[in-house]
C-alpha cells in the first residue's frame, strides 16, 4: 500500500482521537490516518524502527497532527527530534492542541512547527478547523519532491 | 492640671509603630498609625476616609469573610473580638505567615458604639525571616523575589492545566453530544434533543469561563514596560473597532485629545477595551447613546481618567461586587461573562492606581481610574523558564 498520503495523528487522548477521526470523515478527508498514542511510537513509525521495523522512512506522511501534552516524551520534544533527524526533518507538522498559552505557541514555532491550531471545544468549530486544515495541507500545500510525493 | 492634657493624642497615636487603625461604626477609617499605613505600603492620605473592607478587597487580602464576621460579632455581642488569618502577606513590611486581628469596640457615655480600634499583630514569622533579619534589606528583597518567582511558577502550571487539561473533557462533552445529535437525533423524543443541546451549550460556555480565568491570570503575571502611552489614541482606535463591528448604531463619542500617561501600552489598551466595550454595550437600549473618555485634574491629587456613558447604569449598592470575577449586574439581556471589570481592576492595580465607579440605575455609569507615578508597588516580572516543562 502506498503510504505517502498518510496523516500521522499523534494523540494520547482516546476521546480526542475519535473526535478528530470523525471530523476528518465529516469533511470527506479519506487519507489513511495512522494514530500514535505516544511520541515514542510516532518516532518509531517515522524512522521505521521498533514496531515499524522495515517501513521506509523516506516515505514521509503528508502531514503530522501533533498534540503537545503527551505522556513521557512530550509533543515539543518529538518536534525537536523530527527536525534533528535528517531523513524526516521536512515533515509538515501542525500542532493541534488544547492550549493557547503564548509560551506553547512560541516554543512550537521556534522548534519548527509549520502551523499551530487550537482545538476548539465547540465540535462544530472543530469540524470547520479540520476542514480548513485538510484543504490547505492536503490539497493546496506543495512539499519537496523526492521527500514526500 | 496634668501636663498630658496639652498633648495632641491623635498625633501620639498616629506616630506609633504599632499597626492600629480607628474605624467608625460603618468601618470607615478615621485614623491610622504610621505602622498601619506602612504595613499596607500606602500613604496615610490614601487610607483615611475609606471603608476598611474596600481597602482590603482592593489589596486582594484573602478570607475577607472572616473579617466581616468579626465586625458582625462585635455588633451582636458588644465585646472585643480577635481572629487569626493564615498566610496573609499584607503590605510591604515583611513576609509574615499569619496575622492576628483584634477589634475592640469603644462606646460613648450613652452606651452607643462610637468607634472600633483595629489592631494587627504579625504572628509566626517563618524561619527564613530570621535570616532576613540578620542579612538586612538585600536579603529580604532577594527572599521576596524568590517567593514571587515561586508563586509565578505555580501560577504558570495552574494556567497550563486550565488551558489544556480541563478543556479536553469539555471537548468530549460537546463533541460526543453533537455526534449523538447528528447521528441519532431523530431517535430522541420530546425534549430529548433540547436537553442534549443544553449539555453541549454548557460545555462550550464552561470553556469560555476557563478562557476568562486564563486571561485574568495572564494579566496578573504579564511583564510590564513603562513608556509614554497615548490614551486618547487608544480610546479612538477601540471605539473605531466597536463602530466597525456594529455600524448600524448611532453613538455620540467624545474623546479628550492628547491624554498621555506612563504605563504599559498593551495592558492599558486591554483596560480601555473593557471599559469602552462596556459603555458601548450598556448604551445599546439608548436612542441617543453618549460615550466619553477624558481626564480630570483636581489640585494635588493624581489625575483621574474616566469613561462615561448614559447607558443602563446600575445600583451603587452593588458597586463593591462589580470588580469580582464572574459577577454580573445584568441578566441575559447583555452578553458577557462578568470578567471585564476584574481584568480592569487588575491592570489598574498593577499600575499602582485604583478604579471606582459612579452610577445611577438607568442613568448611566462613569468609571474613574488613577495611575500612580510611583513604581514601588510593582512586582518583579514573572520569569518564564522554557526548560522546566516537557
Amino acid at each position: 500500500m502506498d503510504r505517502r498520503n498518510v496523516i500521522l495523528l499523534v494523540e494520547d487522548n482516546k476521546d480526542d482521537e475519535i473526535l478528530t477521526l470523525r471530523a476528518l470523515k465529516k469533511n470527506q478527508i479519506v487519507n489513511e490516518v495512522v494514530v500514535a498514542r505516544t511520541a515514542e511510537d510516532a518516532l518509531d513509525y517515522l524512522l521505521g524502527q521498533g514496531a515499524y521495523q522495515g517501513r521506509d522512512p523516506a516515505l514521509l506522511p503528508q502531514l503530522m497532527l501533533l498534540d503537545l501534552n503527551l505522556p513521557r516524551m512530550g509533543g515539543l520534544d518529538l518536534l525537536r527530534r523530527v527536525r534533528e533527524e535528517h531523513q524526516i526533518r521536512l515533515l509538515p507538522v501542525v500542532v493541534l492542541t488544547s492550549s493557547k498559552e503564548e509560551e506553547d505557541i512560541v516554543r512550537s514555532y521556534s522548534l519548527g512547527a509549520n502551523a499551530y491550531v487550537r482545538k476548539p471545544v465547540d465540535f462544530n468549530q472543530f469540524i470547520e478547523a479540520v476542514k480548513t486544515l485538510g484543504l490547505f495541507w492536503l490539497l493546496l500545500n506543495e512539499v519537496p519532491h523526492g521527500q514526500a510525493r | 492640671m496634668s501636663p498630658a492634657r496639652d498633648l495632641d493624642w491623635r498625633d501620639v497615636f498616629e506616630q506609633s509603630s504599632a499597626r492600629s487603625a480607628v474605624l467608625l461604626p460603618d468601618l470607615t477609617i478615621v485614623s491610622v498609625t504610621d505602622g498601619f499605613a506602612r504595613c499596607f505600603g500606602l500613604p496615610r492620605s490614601s487610607v483615611l476616609g475609606r471603608p476598611l473592607l474596600d481597602l482590603l478587597e482592593e489589596l486582594e487580602v484573602p478570607q475577607l469573610d472572616v473579617w466581616r464576621a468579626s465586625f458582625e460579632r462585635i455588633r451582636l455581642t458588644r465585646a472585643g473580638d480577635r481572629f487569626e488569618v493564615a498566610s496573609c502577606a499584607i503590605g510591604t513590611d515583611g513576609g509574615h505567615s499569619a496575622l492576628g486581628v483584634v477589634n475592640t469596640p469603644i462606646f460613648d457615655g450613652g452606651g452607643n458604639l462610637s468607634c472600633i480600634r483595629h489592631d494587627l499583630e504579625m504572628l509566626a514569622t517563618s524561619p527564613s525571616d530570621e535570616q532576613v533579619a540578620s542579612g538586612g534589606q538585600g536579603a529580604r528583597v532577594a527572599l521576596l523575589e524568590e517567593r514571587v518567582e515561586e508563586l509565578n511558577r505555580e501560577l504558570e502550571s495552574f494556567a497550563h492545566s486550565v488551558s489544556h487539561d480541563l478543556r479536553a473533557p469539555l471537548r468530549a462533552m460537546d463533541g460526543f453530544g453533537r455526534l449523538l445529535l447528528a447521528d441519532y437525533g431523530d431517535k430522541l423524543e420530546g425534549e430529548g434533543r433540547e436537553f442534549l443541546e443544553q449539555v453541549c451549550t454548557g460545555a462550550v460556555r464552561m470553556s469560555g469561563l476557563l478562557d476568562d480565568l486564563l486571561t485574568l491570570s495572564r494579566i496578573g503575571r504579564a511583564s510590564m514596560r513603562h513608556v509614554d502611552v497615548d490614551l486618547s489614541g487608544i480610546a479612538r482606535r477601540v471605539v473605531d473597532d466597536l463602530v466597525r463591528k456594529e455600524p448600524g448604531r448611532s453613538v455620540a463619542v467624545d474623546i479628550a485629545p492628547n491624554v498621555h500617561v506612563i504605563g504599559d501600552p498593551r495592558l492599558l489598551t486591554t483596560a480601555l477595551e473593557q471599559l469602552l466595550g462596556n459603555a458601548w454595550k450598556f448604551t445599546r437600549p439608548r436612542a441617543e447613546a453618549r460615550i466619553a473618555f477624558g481626564v480630570e485634574l483636581t489640585g494635588a491629587d493624581p489625575p483621574s481618567y474616566f469613561v462615561r456613558d448614559n447607558g443602563t447604569g446600575f445600583d451603587m449598592k452593588y458597586a463593591g461586587k462589580l470588580f469580582n470575577p464572574f459577577q454580573r449586574m445584568h441578566g441575559a439581556d447583555f452578553e458577557g461573562r462578568g470578567v471585564g471589570l476584574a481584568v480592569v481592576r487588575r491592570i489598574i492595580t498593577r499600575h499602582g492606581g485604583r478604579v471606582w465607579p459612579e452610577a445611577t440605575r438607568d442613568q448611566g455609569a462613569t468609571f474613574r481610574f488613577t495611575l500612580a507615578a510611583s513604581r514601588s508597588l510593582e512586582l518583579p516580572a514573572p520569569r518564564v523558564d522554557a526548560s522546566d516543562r516537557s
